[in-house]
């Protein structure tokens, strides 16, 4: 028998298992193109090459199986000639396709898509909420927070004052082409204000009580009408659901903290996005700055939000500081700013909740 | 003639075969943990960077090397599943039952919600049960996998059944071992033994097991006062001051009054976990003595002190690793296995014939879907 050197090689002895029982059979080995000739206890056949497979590399063997053949196995001594292993198919590692790609490149590559993947996932909400149509969010506003309405407070006055308020910061929406934002106020001691679905603004009267400047009240339902301008409710709406489905499936203490902390890092995009709608429909609207950027550095001083700057990472809004030297530096000195309410019909607003002798106090779900 | 064994055989590789009977001896394993963290690692990268995919092909992988490595009369075990097999079977147990799980749960907590209750209980409860035998089945198709793809000598295992009976069985079996304040159940666990392992072979024969409840009731009755035990142990060590004196102050926060009782807490889980541990070795002993294959006896010397060395060496690898460790669990396992199963008797090599039970097309996707605790 030939070798690839075209010399004559030594038969080697190895083992073979049929298949059909676990008895052993020692046979001697030769080989050449054609393929793998067994000499032996009653067994001389040649295996041509292509029904070979390398089964594994054991620490004092190599294993081969036959493809035609479940079960038959081939064991060759540790000592089996160079020429004969150069013959045999390539070990299985780490899967068919990583070791016909390589470890290395399967692993760059793999990373690569996996970014990409995880980019595309991520950034979906923010992507798919600004195109999906408005008339979807309306939709859902009044069943999400409908027995709230027993809870706003209107007067004539307090009511006519934020529509036109509310006409003023939404220049771009004049032609009427998306639903009018309806702002109301909430009988409740909190200061805060938030974006529902479908254009609803609900500013609570714990805020507009304290509140100095009707510029200020300008400023915060503005940020709120940035909100649902940019359409950061529904891409809320959509990453909440988005990473129940994803994340849910992992259900591992670390996917869930690094859930939270996307989910914050979104909002804190959305909370400094709609502070830039503020700013730039007070700009065009002609309302200071400045009392919004007061309102937040009054807020910075009754409660430092952290005494790092990391953390406010960790905060949903970005820090009251931050968000008041953004406001300070829109100011223009050359700008004929006027204010956002004449007085009448600021006071109309700040007593809107003690005139409204129907409105009741919210009390929030979770402590009815 | 009878051959000695192991040495014998591996002595006479290429030499005059012999037919009559040959002693068992143990299994061995002769891996290393190196090794080993070579694969572990190679397969956390590419699992994370296939965003889990991969997770399938590194169990074979895993595998692969954990059976190569273990040795019986001689000859390495041989794992034949392929990762691909076990990403398909994962694939249909995802789309095909927990998909339509997921939402007949969803519809049912819509009618509870919406004024069906009654309705929404009863199929709740229906779901519950389905549950349950899907899990059952899970768990011994799961069991029938890994024996039709392990090899030895060429031989593989498998099984005539599909594991829907072991799925009801388990279904039943469960319920009525806990339903009596879970008197009943050692005989659910011993039954369900029997019941699965009667059902599985390896090459021409069928395991055999008899496990019985006797010997069990006395560690399970420590299971029963093993919270007892422990709650004595905690009020003791309160009571009797040693904390207080070992950390030499009084409590004057509440953090320092949560403080000096972890000792007295990690007293109490110890005891629990190593009362609960004993009954389960117990358990365990038996059941592996009880089982046969062929000619072969089984036994497995792990006492709870041993079991309770695996799991909380495993807790602290992980934890002071910080997670990382757990990636030498399954060979943890495996080595513990091994080092504590005994076989004895003997067998002929002509008469360890190859299985006629159908190759198991599907992996173990349903039980790897359950284990994933998606629902």
């Amino acid at each position: 028998m030939t070798g690839r050197s075209g010399a004559i090689t030594d038969p080697v002895a190895a083992d073979v298992f049929d298949g059909l029982t676990a008895r052993r059979h020692p046979v001697s080995l030769t080989w050449d193109t054609a393929g793998l000739a067994l000499a032996g206890h009653e067994r001389g056949e040649t295996i041509g090459w292509d029904h070979l497979t390398t089964i594994d590399w054991l620490p004092d063997a190599i294993l081969l199986g036959r493809s035609d053949q479940p079960g038959w196995r081939l064991k060759l001594p540790p000592e089996t000639p160079a020429d004969l292993i150069a013959r045999l198919p390539p070990r299985p590692r780490f899967g068919r396709w990583i070791d016909r790609f390589g470890f290395a490149k399967s692993l760059i590559c793999g990373a690569a898509i996996s970014a990409a993947v995880f980019y595309a996932v991520i950034n979906s909400p923010n992507w798919l909420g600004r195109r999906l149509p408005v008339a979807w969010e309306t939709g859902m506003s009044d069943d999400s927070i409908a027995d709230i309405a027993a809870n706003t407070c209107h007067t004539p006055a307090s009511d006519a004052a934020l529509a036109g308020l509310v006409a003023r910061l939404d220049r771009d929406n004049a032609d009427g082409h998306l639903p009018t934002v309806r702002v109301e106020l909430v009988k409740l001691d909190l200061v805060n204000a938030v974006a529902l679905p479908g254009g609803r603004v609900l500013v609570f009267d714990g805020l507009v009580k304290q509140i100095a400047s009707p510029d200020a009240l300008a400023g915060v339902i503005g940020h709120e009408i940035g909100h649902v301008r940019e359409r950061h409710v529904m891409q809320a709406m959509l990453r909440e659901f988005g990473l129940t489905m994803v994340l849910g499936g992992l259900k591992s203490g670390m996917s869930n903290t690094f859930g939270r902390l996307t989910a914050l890092r979104f909002s804190r995009e959305a909370e400094t996005e709609a502070d830039t709608w503020s700013r730039t429909q007070l700009a065009q609207a002609n309302i200071s700055p400045i009392p919004t950027a007061n309102f937040f550095t009054s807020l910075e001083e009754q409660s430092p939000d952290s005494p790092l700057p990391i953390s406010a990472y960790l905060n949903s809004h970005p820090d009251s500081a931050s968000r008041a030297i953004g406001f300070q530096t829109a100011y223009r000195r050359d700008q004929p700013y006027r204010p956002a309410l004449d007085e009448a019909q600021f006071r109309a607003v700040r007593q809107a909740c003690e005139l409204d002798t129907k409105a009741k106090p919210w009390v929030p779900k979770l402590f009815r | 003639m009878l051959s000695g064994g192991t040495g014998e055989c591996r002595g006479k590789q290429g030499g005059v075969p012999v037919s009559e009977d040959e002693y068992v001896s143990d299994f061995e394993f002769d891996g290393n943990w190196r090794e080993f963290a070579a694969i572990a690692f190679t397969n956390l990268l590419l699992t994370v960077a296939t965003l889990g995919i991969y997770r399938f092909w590194a169990t074979t992988r895993t595998r692969r090397y954990l059976w190569s490595r273990t040795l019986f009369m001689g000859d390495r075990l041989e794992w034949t599943g392929t990762g691909q097999e076990l990403f398909r079977s994962g694939l249909m147990a995802l789309v095909v039952v927990l998909l339509p799980l997921s939402v007949a749960n969803w519809a049912v907590r819509l009618m509870i919600a919406h004024g069906y209750p009654i309705v929404g209980q009863i199929l709740s409860l229906a779901l519950l049960i389905m549950f349950y035998i899907l899990v059952g089945t899970a768990i011994f198709r799961g069991l029938r996998y890994r024996l039709s793809r392990t090899c030895w000598r060429g031989i593989r295992g498998g099984s005539y059944h599909q594991g829907l009976a072991y799925g009801f069985g388990y279904a039943w079996k469960n319920a009525a071992g806990l339903l009596p304040l879970g008197v009943m159940f050692p005989w659910a666990m011993v039954s369900l033994w029997n019941q699965r392992w009667n059902a599985v072979s390896f090459g021409p024969w069928s395991f055999v097991a008899r496990g019985r409840v006797r010997g069990l009731k006395l560690p399970y009755v420590w299971c029963y006062v093993a919270p007892l035990v422990g709650i004595a142990v905690v009020v003791l060590m309160v009571r009797s001051g040693t904390i207080l004196t070992l950390f030499g102050f009084e409590p004057k926060t509440p953090l320092q009054w949560v403080l000096i009782r972890l000792p007295a807490l990690f007293a109490f889980i110890f005891v629990f976990a190593l009362i609960t541990l004993g009954y389960y070795a117990s358990f365990f002993r038996q059941m592996v003595r009880s089982t046969s294959l062929g000619d072969m006896n089984f036994s497995f010397n792990a006492g709870a002190v041993e079991w309770m060395e695996l799991y909380l060496v495993d807790m602290l690898l992980i934890v002071f690793t910080v997670g990382l460790g757990s990636l030498f669990i399954s060979y943890r396992h495996w080595t513990f296995y091994v080092r504590y199963l005994q076989t004895e008797g003997r067998i002929s090599v002509d008469a360890v014939t190859q299985s006629a039970t159908p190759s198991a097309h599907q992996g173990e996707g349903l039980l790897d879907a359950f284990n994933m605790g998606a629902l």
